[in-house]
């Protein structure tokens, strides 16, 4: 069963074809750049396989699962449960300490008894020593880790990074790749990278070059 | 982690802001349970000493003055009235029971009143020690009175002249304690009883001398004679409600003797000061809808800057329902924090008010019991807490979640 199935996915705002893609499959635990300008259409890409926007057309399933079939409560408890997503701006809870991130990760994904255990995934990450500071006391480079960290937790099939290293200098955008590629390999679970930095291409042994306004 | 932790951790993470609300939705709920306590205990207790009593009689004058004086021993004395007019309307049929009153003196503040052990009865009030007069000069005392000065059976004291503690004695004339009343949180805790004799001979006499310094004994030149002697209130009680229909203004229309209805003066009375607690509850009130502004501002005002987090949950797994639970959450527990407070602080403050009362006026007011009227007010704030908190949770049931985690 592969992890993600698209065929003839077509998505439009107002008359504006936002984006067209014929066909895709990933299988488990691949790892998939998707490269392009902005207004290519891979943002709504991440946005459909995520189940944030419903598509105008085509047929998308994840981890064997038509998206199309569910309702909008039963679509965010399915991306709870299967996906991890990290964000170009991560987006903690800045009111809740790393651990408390992570154990909201983990409570509203739903995986009883999956999932890593909230202590051992920071450990993995290197990050145990901040697991009681709030968000705003972070370096970047740990609060990158947190993000990393709280996508995992949960054990998801599928993780989708949006521009993970856009705003980042040289170094610290390749310590920030590796780190993303090598625990979603450790976890087991697929991966999408959506981005326009160019800096990335030919890393992935697969990669998507969407074009602009098609 | 569950929703709770999750919006305690966000009050906590604004804790000025949330402490603000707490606090003001806590001195509105608070000023209407100090209002609620008080005035429904006071208006009990007035409501207490005027059982038993349909009707008084008294001098022509105000007639709130002559309860407030005769039942609640609260104002001065409208003036004296022959006893034997009178008498003469207590033995009518319609009549069940009859107290009559003789007031003019008093022990450290604490009035002496002359009458029969009728008037205990009344307020069934019991002794707890001693006996009621058989002689003048036999006194019993209220509770809070023996509590107050100390005085015990065989003890003895004289009486100031007037209706407040004065340094006017009636020194050749001594009062001896022959019984004590028990509590019967009434009026009569704060009474001392004796026989109208007594008074009638400490002011044999001496009227002449206190002519001019005291307005509130108007006795006749003849002392001596029974038919002549004066009261200052009689109290009734009717043998069937229907006396209530004839008696009063027959009673007005036809006699120099006025006759005043506890009830009546007393629900003018209320009214009167109804207003004033009335205004207060409204002010209260507003308070309370003010907070409630509060909570609605406050929720509504972190829902921008609170928007990439509730994006972010959604992405996380969380529903709809699950980000409009947690925003109803916080109101709730905000509402609940000012509630609980709020009603700490009432009853707190209404017993402080009541150890204050209770030493300088004898009325006993406790912020240790629970009204019924509390629980509702409790269940409307909580109602506050919810309406307030109701729009920013729709707000966050319709947050944009693309388009917020896109916003820069």
């Amino acid at each position: 069963m592969n992890l993600l199935n698209i065929e003839h996915l077509q998505h439009r705002y107002a008359q504006d074809v936002a984006l067209k893609l014929d066909h895709l499959t990933l299988s488990a635990g691949e790892q998939l750049l998707v490269l392009g300008p902005s207004g290519c259409g891979k943002s709504t890409l991440l946005h459909v396989i995520a189940g944030l926007l419903r598509p105008s057309s085509g047929r998308i399933s994840v981890c064997g699962q038509d998206l199309s079939q569910l309702s909008a409560s039963a679509m965010d408890r399915f991306r709870g449960h299967h996906l991890g997503i990290i964000f170009q701006r991560l987006h903690l809870i800045p009111a809740l300490t790393v651990a408390q991130n992570l154990a909201l990760a983990q409570r509203l994904s739903r995986s009883s008894g999956g999932g890593h255990d909230v202590q051992d995934m920071l450990a993995r990450l290197g990050i145990e020593s901040c697991a009681n500071a709030l968000p705003g006391t972070l370096s970047q480079g740990q609060a990158q880790r947190v993000a990393v960290a709280r996508a995992l937790v949960h054990s998801p099939r599928l993780l989708l990074a949006d521009e993970p290293t856009s705003s980042l200098d040289d170094d610290n955008a390749q310590r920030s790749m590796t780190l993303i590629r090598e625990h979603a390999q450790k976890t087991g679970a697929g991966l999408i990278v959506v981005t326009h930095d160019q800096r990335l291409r030919g890393q992935f042994t697969r990669e998507l070059v969407m074009e602009g306004s098609p | 982690m569950t929703w709770l932790r999750f919006a305690l951790a966000n009050l906590r993470h604004n804790a000025l802001g949330s402490a603000v609300n707490v606090i003001l939705l806590a001195l509105g709920t608070a000023s209407i349970v100090l209002l609620l306590l008080a005035s429904e205990q006071f208006s009990r207790t007035l409501a207490r000493d005027a059982q038993n009593i349909d009707l008084v009689l008294g001098a022509k004058g105000s007639p709130v003055q002559l309860i407030l004086s005769s039942v609640y021993h609260a104002d001065i004395p409208t003036g004296n009235i022959p006893l034997e007019s009178a008498m003469r309307w207590a033995e009518d049929p319609r009549i069940a029971a009859a107290v009559p009153l003789s007031l003019g003196d008093s022990y450290q503040g604490f009035r002496i009143v002359g009458t029969r052990p009728q008037y205990a009865e009344l307020y069934a009030a019991q002794l707890s020690a001693g006996r009621y007069w058989d002689a003048p000069m036999q006194a019993v005392l209220g509770a809070s009175v023996a509590r107050a000065t100390g005085l015990a059976l065989n003890d003895t004291f004289s009486g100031a002249h007037g209706l407040v503690a004065s340094t006017d004695v009636h020194e050749h004339q001594k009062y001896t304690v022959v019984g004590v009343l028990d509590d019967s949180a009434s009026v009569l805790d704060r009474l001392i009883l004796t026989s109208l004799e007594s008074v009638w001979a400490l002011h044999d006499g001496e009227h002449d001398e206190h002519e001019e310094a005291d307005h509130q004994h108007r006795h006749d030149d003849d002392h001596g004679n029974e038919s002549s002697r004066e009261i200052t209130a009689m109290l009734l009680r009717y043998a069937s409600p229907m006396a209530a229909i004839s008696l009063p203004r027959q009673i007005n229309s036809t006699s120099m003797i006025q006759a005043a209805s506890p009830a009546f003066e007393l629900s003018r009375l209320l009214q009167l000061v109804g207003l004033g607690v009335d205004g207060l509850r409204a002010f209260a009130a507003i308070l309370i809808v003010t907070a409630g502004f509060g909570i609605f501002a406050a929720l509504y005002g972190a829902l921008k800057s609170r928007s990439a987090d509730l994006a972010t949950l959604r992405c996380l797994g969380a529903t709809r329902g699950d980000l409009m639970f947690a925003l109803l959450l916080e109101g709730l527990i905000l509402s609940i924090l000012g509630a609980v407070v709020g009603f700490a602080l009432g009853h707190l403050a209404t017993t402080a008010l009541g150890l204050w009362l209770e030493a300088t006026r004898g009325v006993s007011v406790t912020g240790l019991i629970w009204l019924p009227q509390e629980s509702v007010l409790f269940l409307g704030i909580v109602i506050v807490g919810i309406v307030a908190s109701a729009l920013p949770a729709w707000q966050a049931y319709r947050v944009d979640v693309i388009r917020t985690l896109q916003a820069p």
